[in-house]
């Protein structure tokens, strides 16, 4: 069953078409991701979902209903993590479960009992009682979750959940996700960062500039790639036979070596990482490895010819990938 | 100048808040004169006018301070006191069209109950650069908005009243005459009353003399907060 | 419980732990009173400042009584824009309770938190200054009527003006402009018939003053009644006014 369904969706804000035609579902207990890079629509998108926004045109269907700003009882079952941290500086994180679930209709020892269960879930138990403005920004990111799980949603919209958060503070963040996903929650998880959406969802959604440019799960998206996999390795002894031994591995297309570094091609999907590691074990064992395996941001290069991140902004120093063709040039 | 011209352009990016803050108070100049006050009424409370104005002028600047723009004007190479000091030169501007709008009103309506007009100009324009120096340096003091809006807000009421903007302090009591001494409010109050009394121009040019030391001294105090 | 208690409850303790407001609105007023109280008790009777005045003390008492509580509409101003005119709004807007629901209960709590606050002023200028405030009921009537007003003034501009520091402008305008019309600041050239009807019923603060002042039997409780009533009334327009303006903004 469809938890969430988009058709044909259309918003324009003035002159700047934030959804155009948009299309998707959201199945029963999946975890969909969302991806873009910033102004692709994705908040617009989640937005319309959540009922905040009317769209012009197009239907949004939530839980097998029609969706709309005034469909009170079908936000009573969605949860909403919005990307600001919007969370009352002076209230305690208890006060502030207590004020939205509140809002939610809990009430009493079922309120009590569900505020405490999610406090313990994001990690935040021993810090209820305090106010966020003490909190570090990864505590009230939790927070700023937390206030969307207490009731129990059964369709949890996260829009760009760890934006701006230490690495300990996102796993955390991750983690939770898969085990709400375990306890049967759907949800939807927009982001930019392509590593985390690649970790958790099952199926994901690319849009850019207003429109849906691809859908599928990982696999089938980076399996439309003309790319191939490389890996790159080193072993203890290198040698003709063990050349021959990876040639005939299933989907390799081209092993050359250049010095002590044997470079394996594959067709894109082949996934063979782990055969070319186990053959390396007969020679020598591994000296060093590196994979070079098409993502989902080669899939969004591909399709829009710009990377997923802002080159201006990424900054991380990571080198922008180049992809190539089996014949080396320059896909 | 690149302060003073972009804190022009701020002002004017608010043509509303403008028009109240500086165009509305002018209705102060059509009334009429009251027994026991030495100038018409609008001009009797136009001090205390100034005085607000002045802060509800430079609200932006607050919020500069609580929104952290004054940390990347601290990374930038000019000091604090010349920011400080091109933005009061920027408001003080608008304060002084008020002013001349103001006297030449009065000078119009009432006639001869507005003692030399070109005197009470000054005196109100610099009057104006110390209301002004006061906000800034109460602005610059917080990092929350609205504790600054009311705490600033307060603390110019009591200002207001004690230096003698709101009624004469011939009738108050000797002590707070003298406390009234330390506020720049009182100086205003001098240097009109010694133009209404037609008295030594040597008191009058004191009084604004005095007036300029306290804006010195609130930009010098607005200055010397760290901007991070 | 109903979204609006819910929502009024939790604004509530935000506003009771807004210490700034609370001193602001609360010992300010206080201090002015007993000084300014205390001081013109020594100032001469005939003087204009004090003409028609039988106790200073109890002059400036209901002036910065009903002066603090027409600022109190900085509350509803303040909590009502950090709710809806933030990025707060798109949570709140995921609830499944109406922006109507969560507006009328901040301005509830705003209400009740500018009326505790006028009420403890009462309190404490009737024990330690001796003030006689006369009938207390009336004091509530008149107190509510004007710290409604307040909200809805100020919750009008608001909902009606883009540039929230314009809303507080005006807002202050409203209530300075009212004390000074009302003559608590400066005499008023009572003499003149336009200046009279300012300072006795023509803005908020002198219909409060009026009201307060009618209101005993020795006086006269009809011209009190009136005064309510207008004040009432307009907190009425501006509560249909805010309801509309809210309707198209926050839909």
């Amino acid at each position: 069953m469809n938890m969430a369904n988009l058709s044909d969706a259309v918003k324009r804000y003035d002159s700047v078409l934030a959804l155009d035609h948009v299309d998707f579902d959201i199945g029963e207990g999946e975890i969909l991701g969302l991806l873009g890079p910033n102004g692709a629509g994705k908040t617009t998108a989640i937005r319309a979902l959540a009922g905040l926004l009317p769209l012009d045109s197009g239907t949004i269907r939530l839980f097998d209903q029609e969706q709309h700003p005034g469909r009170r009882d079908l936000k009573r079952r969605l949860g909403l993590v919005t990307q600001e941290i919007t969370v009352f500086e002076d209230l305690s994180a208890r006060e502030n479960l207590e004020f939205f679930a509140g809002l939610y209709g809990l009430r009493g020892a079922e309120l009590r009992r569900r505020i405490a269960e999610t406090l313990e879930f994001v990690g935040l138990t021993e810090y209820a009682d305090l106010r966020p403005r003490k909190y570090s920004g990864g505590m009230k990111r939790r927070l700023n979750i937390a206030c969307a799980l207490t009731h129990g949603p059964e369709l949890l919209i996260m829009d760009e959940p760890t934006v701006g958060i230490d690495p300990q503070s996102r796993n955390h963040i991750l983690e939770s996700v898969r085990t709400l996903r375990a306890r049967g929650t759907t949800i939807l998880y927009t982001s930019h960062y392509m590593e985390e959406v690649e970790a958790l969802a099952s199926r994901v959604v690319i849009m850019d500039q207003g429109h849906v440019i691809a859908q599928g799960s990982v696999e089938e998206l980076v399996a439309r790639l003309p790319y191939e996999e490389r890996v790159h390795l080193e072993v203890g002894e290198p040698s003709e036979a063990f050349l021959a031994r990876v040639r005939a591995i299933h989907g390799v297309k081209l092993v050359t070596m250049e010095g002590l570094v044997i470079t394996v091609v594959s067709a894109s999907g082949s996934d063979n990482l782990n055969r070319v590691v186990q053959a390396a074990q007969g020679h020598g064992g591994l000296r060093s490895l590196m994979e070079d395996k098409p993502d989902l941001e080669d899939v969004f290069l591909t399709l829009t010819g710009k990377s997923l991140i802002d080159p201006a902004i990424a900054g991380s120093g990571k080198v922008h990938k180049r992809r190539v063709n089996g014949d080396g040039g320059e896909a | 100048m690149t302060v003073f011209r972009f804190a022009l352009r701020r002002a004017f990016r608010d043509p509303l808040n403008l028009l109240l803050v500086c165009a509305l108070p002018l209705g102060a100049a059509f009334l009429p004169s009251v027994e026991g006050l030495g100038l018409p009424l609008g001009f009797q409370m136009y001090g205390a006018i100034v005085l607000f104005d002045a802060f509800l002028l430079l609200r932006s600047v607050v919020d500069d301070g609580v929104s952290g723009v004054f940390q990347r004007i601290g990374a930038a190479p000019l000091t604090p006191l010349r920011y400080l000091g091109e933005t009061l030169l920027a408001y003080a501007l608008i304060l002084f069209v008020q002013n001349a709008a103001m006297v030449g009103l009065g000078t119009l309506v009432q006639g001869g109950r507005l003692p030399a007009p070109p005197l009470l100009l000054l005196a109100y324009t610099v009057f104006s650069l110390t209301s002004l120096s006061i906000s800034l340096a109460g602005g610059a003091l917080f990092r929350d908005r609205d504790t600054a809006y009311q705490s600033l807000s307060a603390f110019l009421m009591v200002l207001a009243m004690i230096g003698g903007l709101f009624w004469p302090l011939e009738i108050m009591p000797p002590f707070l005459g003298r406390i009234a001494t330390i506020t720049p409010c009182y100086w205003l109050v001098e240097a009109v009353d010694t133009l209404r009394r037609n008295g030594p121009l040597g008191h009058y040019a004191l009084s604004l003399a005095v007036m300029v030391l306290f804006s010195i001294a609130f930009l010098l105090v607005g200055s010397r907060r760290r901007l991070v | 419980m109903n979204p609006v208690l819910i929502v009024g409850r939790t604004m509530f303790i935000r506003m009771l732990r807004d210490l700034p407001s609370l001193i602001m609105l609360l010992l300010v007023p206080l201090v002015l009173i007993a000084i300014l109280g205390s001081v013109f008790s020594w100032v001469p009777a005939d003087i204009p400042y004090m003409r028609g005045v039988a106790s200073p003390m109890a002059f400036f008492a209901a002036g910065f009584l009903v002066m603090f509580q027409l600022f109190g509409g900085g509350y509803s101003l303040t909590y009502v824009k950090g709710a809806l005119f933030s990025p707060m709004r798109w949570r709140l807007y995921g609830l499944p309770c109406s922006p109507g629901a969560i507006v009328l209960g901040t301005v509830g709590a705003a209400t009740l938190v500018s009326l505790c606050q006028g009420l403890l002023v009462v309190l404490v200028t009737g024990l330690a200054f001796g003030v006689d405030w006369g009938s207390l009921p009336l004091v509530v009537l008149v107190l509510l009527a004007v710290t409604l007003l307040s909200q809805l003034f100020y919750l009008t501009m608001l909902l009606a003006l883009r540039n929230q520091g314009t809303a507080m402008t005006l807002g202050w305008f409203f209530a300075y402009g009212s004390c000074v019309a009302g003559g608590l600041i400066f005499p008023l050239p009572v003499e003149r018939p336009f200046f009279r009807f300012l300072a006795t019923y023509g803005n908020p603060y002198s219909l409060a003053q009026t009201a307060l002042r009618e209101g005993s039997p020795q006086n006269n409780p009809a011209v009190a009644t009136l005064c309510l009533a207008v004040l009432y009334a307009a907190a009425a327009l501006f509560a249909l006014l805010a309801a509309r303006l809210a309707k198209r903004k926050l839909a």
